[in-house]
C-alpha cells in the first residue's frame, strides 16, 4: 500500500510539468500544415485556433479559413469566412480585398446577383487598383446578368482611352450577335420551315435531321390521307407529326441558345485578354 | 605592402557598382513578376461563362470484350434512335435516366429477360399521373430519378 501510494503522489507532480498546446503553437502548426500544402490539416487547426481565439489575437484567421474552403471548393463556407473576414478587419484596404474574395465565391457558384450586390456595397477605394479590381469584378458581375450596357459602362472607366474602341468593339460584335440568333426568331425560322432554324444557327446535320424526319411524317400523312381517308391520317399520324414538328422548334431554339453561349464565351474571353494585354502589363 | 591608388579606388568602386546594380535590377525584377501575376484574380475568372454543348448519348459497353450480335443491334438502335428521334424530340420523358438509356442499362445488368421486363415496367409508370411521393424529384434535371435496382 505505501509504495503504491508513493507512486502516486510522486506521478501527480509530474501532471503539473503537463502542458496544453498554446494557441500560438496551433497557429504556428496550422502555417507549417498550410505551407507543406495539407490543406485538409491547416483548415482543422485553423478553425481549433479561431475557436479558441478570445482575444482576437490573429485577425487575419477568417480570411486564412475562407482562403482554405475556397481552394478545396466549398464556396458557400469560403464566402461566409470570407464575411466574418471583412467584418473584423480594421483597414479599408485588406476590407475589400476580403470583399472581392467573397465574390469570386459567388462567381465560382454562378451567382452573379449575391456578387452584384456585394460589388455595389463597395463604395471607397484606396487606390487605383483596387478600384479598378472593383470596376472588373462589377462589370462581370453585369455580364453574368445579361445586363450588357451595365457591364460595357462598369468595364470602360478602368481601360486606357486608346483601349476604349475595341471593348465597345466587343460589346456592339455580341449585340449583334445576340440579335442574330435571338430565340424567338430562329424558333418562328423553324415553324416556317422545320429545320431551317437549326440550319440558320450552323447547326447543319440537325436541321436537316429535322426537316427529313417532319418531311417524311408529313408524307406519311399524305400517303394515309390518300389511301384510307382524312380522318384516319389525323388519328394515325398528326400525334407523330406533332410531337416532332414541335420537338424540332424546340431544337431550333435551344441552338439557339447554344449559339448565343458560345458567343458570350467568347466575348468574355476577349474581354479578359483585353484586361490581361491593359491592366496587367501595363499595371 | 602595395599602395593603393586612385586608379584602384575608380576600379573597387565601379566593380562594387556593377554588384550594387546587378542586385537591384534581380530585386526589381522579382518584386515585378511577385506583384505583376495574379492581382485581378485572372485564373479565377477565366473560365466563367463557358458554353456548355449538348450532345446525344452514346452507347457505352460495361465490359471490354468484344460485342456479340445482340450487344451490336441493341447498341446500335440505341445510337441511330438517340441521334435522330430523341435528339428532334421533345422532352417528353418524366424520369432520369431516360427510358432508353434505362433499357439499355437494365439489359447491360439483368440480361435479356429481365431486362425486357424492367424496360416494359418502365415504359408503363412514364406518363404524366405518375405518384410523385414514390420517386425522388433531381432539380437538376427537372426530372424524377428512377435508375435500374
Amino acid at each position: 500500500m505505501k509504495p503504491k501510494a508513493i507512486f502516486t503522489i510522486i506521478f501527480s507532480f509530474f501532471a503539473l510539468l503537463c502542458t496544453s498546446q498554446t494557441i500560438e503553437e496551433t497557429y504556428r502548426f496550422a502555417e507549417e500544415q498550410f505551407q507543406k500544402g495539407n490543406y485538409q490539416s491547416a483548415l482543422t487547426e485553423f478553425q481549433r485556433v479561431a475557436f479558441f481565439d478570445s482575444e482576437h489575437q490573429f485577425g487575419n484567421i477568417y480570411r486564412k479559413i475562407g482562403d482554405l474552403f475556397y481552394a478545396s471548393g466549398d464556396y458557400n463556407s469560403a464566402a461566409k469566412n470570407f464575411d466574418i473576414a471583412s467584418r473584423i478587419e480594421t483597414s479599408d484596404s485588406i476590407k475589400t480585398e476580403i470583399l472581392l474574395k467573397k465574390v469570386l465565391c459567388f462567381f465560382a457558384q454562378e451567382n452573379y446577383y449575391f456578387a452584384l450586390s456585394e460589388l455595389l456595397s463597395i463604395t471607397s477605394f484606396q487606390n487605383s487598383r483596387l478600384a479598378n479590381k472593383t470596376g472588373l469584378y462589377t462589370g462581370i458581375a453585369f455580364f453574368g446578368i445579361e445586363d450588357y450596357n451595365q457591364a460595357l459602362a462598369s468595364l470602360s472607366p478602368i481601360f486606357p482611352q486608346e483601349a476604349l474602341p475595341e471593348l465597345e468593339q466587343i460589346f456592339s460584335r455580341f449585340e449583334k450577335m445576340r440579335k442574330r440568333y435571338r430565340p424567338g426568331k430562329i424558333e418562328m425560322m423553324s415553324i416556317l420551315l422545320p429545320g431551317l432554324g437549326q440550319i440558320y444557327c450552323g447547326n447543319l446535320a440537325s436541321g436537316i435531321n429535322s426537316m427529313v424526319l417532319v418531311g417524311g411524317i408529313a408524307v406519311v400523312a399524305v400517303w394515309t390521307w390518300h389511301t384510307y381517308g382524312l380522318l384516319d391520317a389525323l388519328l394515325s399520324v398528326s400525334p407523330w407529326y406533332y410531337r416532332y414538328y414541335t420537338g424540332g422548334v424546340q431544337n431550333a431554339r435551344g441552338a439557339a441558345l447554344e449559339r448565343i453561349s458560345h458567343e458570350r464565351e467568347e466575348a468574355y474571353q476577349k474581354i479578359i485578354e483585353l484586361v490581361e494585354t491593359n491592366l496587367i502589363q501595363r499595371p | 605592402m602595395k599602395a593603393i591608388t586612385i586608379t584602384d579606388w575608380i576600379n573597387r568602386f565601379l566593380h562594387l557598382r556593377t554588384i550594387v546594380l546587378f542586385i537591384f535590377v534581380h530585386c526589381v525584377f522579382f518584386a515585378a513578376k511577385a506583384q505583376s501575376p495574379d492581382y485581378y484574380g485572372i485564373s479565377e475568372i477565366k473560365g466563367l461563362f463557358e458554353a456548355h454543348e449538348h450532345k446525344a448519348p452514346k452507347y457505352k459497353s460495361e465490359s471490354n470484350k468484344p460485342k456479340n450480335e445482340f450487344e451490336f443491334l441493341t447498341a446500335s438502335s440505341f445510337n441511330v434512335y438517340k441521334a435522330f428521334l430523341s435528339s428532334q424530340d421533345n422532352p417528353s420523358c418524366v424520369f432520369h435516366p431516360s427510358c432508353s438509356e434505362y433499357s439499355v442499362q437494365a439489359l447491360q445488368q439483368k440480361g435479356l429477360f429481365l431486362g425486357t421486363l424492367y424496360t416494359f415496367d418502365r415504359l408503363s409508370r412514364c406518363h404524366r399521373f405518375i405518384k410523385n411521393d414514390q420517386y425522388i424529384f433531381d432539380p437538376s434535371k427537372q426530372r424524377y430519378y428512377d435508375p435500374v435496382r
